[in-house]
């Protein structure tokens, strides 16, 4: 397929025309959003393979599994994501190809800051975007499935972080002794009134606490979030914290370490879907990475550091059909420094979108209370 | 400083005074005279140097370079024994020999083994504000075990980091980048030079890689902020190429060689430039990464982020750019001698009073409640079914499992990263759980209290109102003491 026909025919799988902006026919509170970061810089190209693209080949064929699932004419969905691919079948999720931020330097570490704060200078914001947005939309509590608070969901003082543990909480005399004492610190006291609370431990039908490592994968650790979430008034927004996408050497195809990572995102959209009950239909689970890898398979069988990935989406909220994508090509000439895939599509773009269909916030206040992005990416929402 | 004064300064720079440990009147002086020599590492039960009990038979650190390699070979048998076995054995069976063979001995045993040490020395060792150094470099110099099979190269690494603390940044630099572990963590023992002999000759496909080459720049030495570019890293990486292990092989039967290894044949012969400085020509290829590093350890950005990131960790999150310059000056003027770089991180510590201070890590914080309290170490085999604290399992649920970094720039220097809702619940949770011990002991509370912080203290007299309390119970107040400010603020 000619790259201009492939532009028209993925635009076609996008429903033309606009949607009112902030007039969504739910409440925005109603909406949830469960946010995926991927860290160590996911690749987009073994992701979503376009394996029709007639450079991928000699660029990367030892990393391309043979038994793609299918995407579109041009592009597959790597065999360990079959939840989401099945979700893209019933139009309920989308792959926006070669996106990534003005970010180029190729740092995890300050790529992960500016994922995070969508400020494009390292080290910059104190705050992350979904906490300003949270602010703008005056919609509070968040609740990062992680033990630190990532720094993408600060700027709401009432974000929460939880993750499974086996020890068990003392009784709420100690915990009230202990508030009384933090609330005359600043650092301590928006936790001071925050810790009595229920009990994070949780007992099997014999009464043993259940095990961690069972509790712990990327399916329970999402089924938990989404049980919590799917309350009327639970948290309106979700975060899951992946690390190990840095795969330098022995990557593998359909199978090996990147698979195993993908298989996450894969479980952790199954675990959230069967946790968010009904709620589904009014809610978006979106990706976050750093950054892309070399387009090219590295001397070790792996991937170095990049520049375009790809955004992953799924839910009821997903309007877009199909895999949408400005495809920049993957010859020396079309890759970013003769070596990344080129970004087409600023990956704030598509946070904005989201943050406009889950908050209700529209891109005027987007732009001014949470992040500056390039308006112009696309000209159709991808979110409903 | 006066006692309590002096009480608070070595929570800041070290884990506090036990019950039974004397405040010395010159405080400076007790901080900066344990920077000159490295103590030995052993597993100290108290601070009169008895050696816990109860260790298994024959446990020990690894020392040697042959002992490492040996116990890496074991590694690698018993998972492909492992492997076989899982062919013929059933499930059951499968699993319960992969836990004896290869779980149990390296995943459980040896981090434990290194994290009950490690405590050991913060406890009872005899230079509480040397262990607190050698935490910076080991976080400076991360690796896990996560990608690699390198467990039982961890801790001799850290022990080696050590050892490099009474000499100088350049050469612990350089033994750090050529570690096996390090190789093995940041993927370079597979890096091989596009046009090294060993890759033209046989038309091998494999190549390099970037990952310790961008690593070495931008953790290790300079920053980004140095303005290196994409072409350095490549330049960087091409250098590293040919550095990696030889591990011992399956049909000899002695160890092998293992440690630094660098093998010409995999090198990228041709001279590379790194900052605009070139490597090669006169060179030999082995001693292109000696000298690119030798350039590295003395570059003034270098001394920078070392001397920004020492600031950080002991005396302030957000350091003047004064205070950065008058560390890196002495960084420079004594070509990173670490000794008397470490020195000028104590005084400017002491001299910035309470001014300053910081919010204390998980593992930071478990020490000190150790330390200050007397509180002897658990000694709990990490085996299926044991009941009881394992140390490295603890600071994993704390949120920092020190053996298990997620990601090589280490665990975060910055007090806001430590504080969330998880966080501060699980250090109370887990202070409610020890607390008990201490009511065993009898009631020291306000003894341990009061030689701390005073009687003047807000600690000690919400303490003293509390215990009048009947819902208060003596372990109860124990907890909250080890989760006050008092505390988690060193």
């Amino acid at each position: 397929m000619k790259r201009r026909e492939f532009i028209k025919f993925s635009a076609s799988l996008t429903l033309a025309g606009a949607t009112p902006w902030a007039n969504s026919a739910q409440p925005a509170q109603a909406k949830r959003l469960l946010v995926i970061m991927l860290r160590g810089g996911m690749d987009g190209l073994a992701a979503i393979p376009p394996f029709a693209d007639p450079d991928i080949g000699s660029l990367r064929s030892e990393l391309l599994p043979s038994n793609l699932l299918l995407g579109n004419q041009f592009f597959g969905i790597h065999p360990a994501l079959p939840t989401f691919a099945e979700f893209m079948a019933a139009g309920q999720a989308t792959a926006i190809h070669a996106t990534g931020f003005g970010y180029k330097g190729r740092s995890h570490f300050e790529g992960q800051d500016i994922m995070q704060s969508g400020i494009m200078k390292p080290y910059a914001s104190a705050s992350g975007w979904l906490g300003r947005a949270m602010r703008a939309a005056q919609s509070k509590g968040g609740v990062a499935i992680s033990i630190p608070m990532p720094l993408i969901l600060r700027g709401d003082a009432a974000s929460e972080t939880q993750y499974p543990s086996w020890m068990q909480a003392p009784p709420k005399a100690t915990y009230e002794l202990v508030s009384q004492l933090w609330a005359n610190v600043p650092e301590l006291k928006p936790y001071a009134s925050r810790l009595i609370e229920s009990d994070n431990l949780r007992l099997t039908a014999d009464g043993t606490p259940e095990p961690n490592q069972q509790r712990r994968t990327a399916y329970s650790l999402a089924k938990e979030a989404a049980q919590k979430m799917q309350l009327p008034g639970g948290p309106v927004v979700g975060v899951l914290d992946f690390n190990g996408f840095d795969t330098h050497a022995g990557q593998g195809a359909a199978e090996g370490v990147n698979a195993t990572k993908l298989k996450q995102i894969d479980d952790a959209i199954k675990g959230y879907r069967e946790g968010i009950g009904a709620k589904w239909a009014q809610s978006l689970v979106i990706t976050v990475t750093e950054f892309g890898r070399t387009a090219s398979v590295n001397g070790t069988l792996g991937t170095d550091h990049g520049w375009g990935s790809c955004v992953l989406a799924a839910g009821g909220l997903v309007k877009a059909k199909g895999i949408v994508s400005q495809w920049p090509g993957l010859k020396k000439s079309q890759l970013f420094e003769g070596r990344d895939l080129k970004v087409t599509v600023d990956a704030l773009a598509v946070y904005a979108d989201a943050i406009q269909s889950v908050f209700g916030l529209p891109p005027e206040v987007i732009q001014k209370e949470v992040f500056s992005y390039a308006r112009d990416s696309f000209d159709t929402r991808l979110f409903v | 400083m006066n006692t309590l004064e002096a009480a608070r300064f070595s929570r800041q720079i070290g884990f506090g005074f036990a019950p039974d440990e004397a405040i010395p009147s010159d405080m400076i002086g007790w901080a900066q005279g344990q920077m000159n020599r490295t103590p030995g590492v052993q597993f100290f039960a108290d601070r009169q140097g008895h050696l816990l009990k109860d260790l298994p038979d024959g446990l020990k650190l690894l020392q040697t370079q042959e002992e490492v390699a040996e116990a890496l070979f074991q590694h690698d048998q018993a998972r492909l024994l492992s492997n076989e076995k899982a062919k013929v054995l059933s499930p059951t069976e499968a699993e319960q020999f992969r836990y004896e063979q290869v779980l149990y001995p390296y995943w459980r045993l040896e981090p434990w083994k290194e994290v009950l040490a490690r405590g050991a020395m913060a406890v009872n060792g005899p230079a509480p504000v040397f262990e607190r150094f050698w935490h910076f470099w080991t976080n400076h110099f991360t690796v896990s075990p996560a990608v690699n099979n390198i467990n039982t190269a961890i801790g001799p690494y850290m022990r080696m980091l050590r050892g490099h603390m009474s000499g100088y940044f350049g050469d612990m630099l350089r033994e750090a980048v050529t570690h096996p572990a390090m190789v093995l963590y940041l993927d370079n023992a597979r890096s091989i030079g596009p046009n090294s002999p060993a890759r033209t000759k046989s038309k091998r496909k494999d190549s390099f890689n970037e990952n310790l080459g961008r690593e070495l720049l931008e953790l290790f030495t300079l920053s980004p902020g140095a303005g290196y570019t994409q072409n350095d890293v490549i330049a960087a990486a091409m250098i590293l190429t040919g550095w990696g292990v030889r591990r011992r092989q399956r049909n000899q039967s002695v160890s092998g060689p293992f440690g630094s290894y660098f093998d010409d044949n995999k090198h990228e012969p041709s001279s590379q430039t790194v900052m605009g400085q070139q490597y090669g020509g006169a060179y030999a290829n082995r001693d292109k990464l000696l000298k690119l590093m030798d350039d590295l350890a003395r570059h003034p950005a270098t001394a920078r982020h070392i001397s920004t990131k020492l600031a950080t960790a002991f005396i302030t999150d957000t350091p003047s750019p004064e205070l950065i310059n008058r560390l890196s000056a002495v960084f420079q003027k004594s070509d990173g001698h670490l000794p008397t770089v470490h020195k000028a991180v104590i005084a400017e510590a002491a001299s910035a009073g309470t001014a300053l201070r910081k919010f204390s890590n998980p593992e930071t914080w478990l020490w000190t409640i150790y330390r200050v309290t007397g509180a002897a170490l658990p000694v709990v085999l990490p085996q299926k079914g044991t009941k009881g604290e394992k140390l490295h399992e603890l600071l994993s649920e704390l949120g920092q499992a020190i053996h298990n970094c997620p990601q090589p720039n280490g665990w975060s220097l910055y007090d806001r990263d430590w504080l969330s809702k998880e966080m501060l619940d699980r250090r109370i949770r887990y202070a409610f759980q020890f607390a008990p011990r201490l009511v065993s002991q009898g009631d020291q509370l306000s003894e341990v209290v009061v030689r701390q912080h005073g009687e003047q203290s807000a600690i000690f007299k919400t303490l003293k109102q509390a215990r009048r309390s009947p819902d208060q119970s003596l372990r109860s107040l124990w907890a909250v003491y080890l989760t006050s400010p008092a505390i988690l603020w060193g």
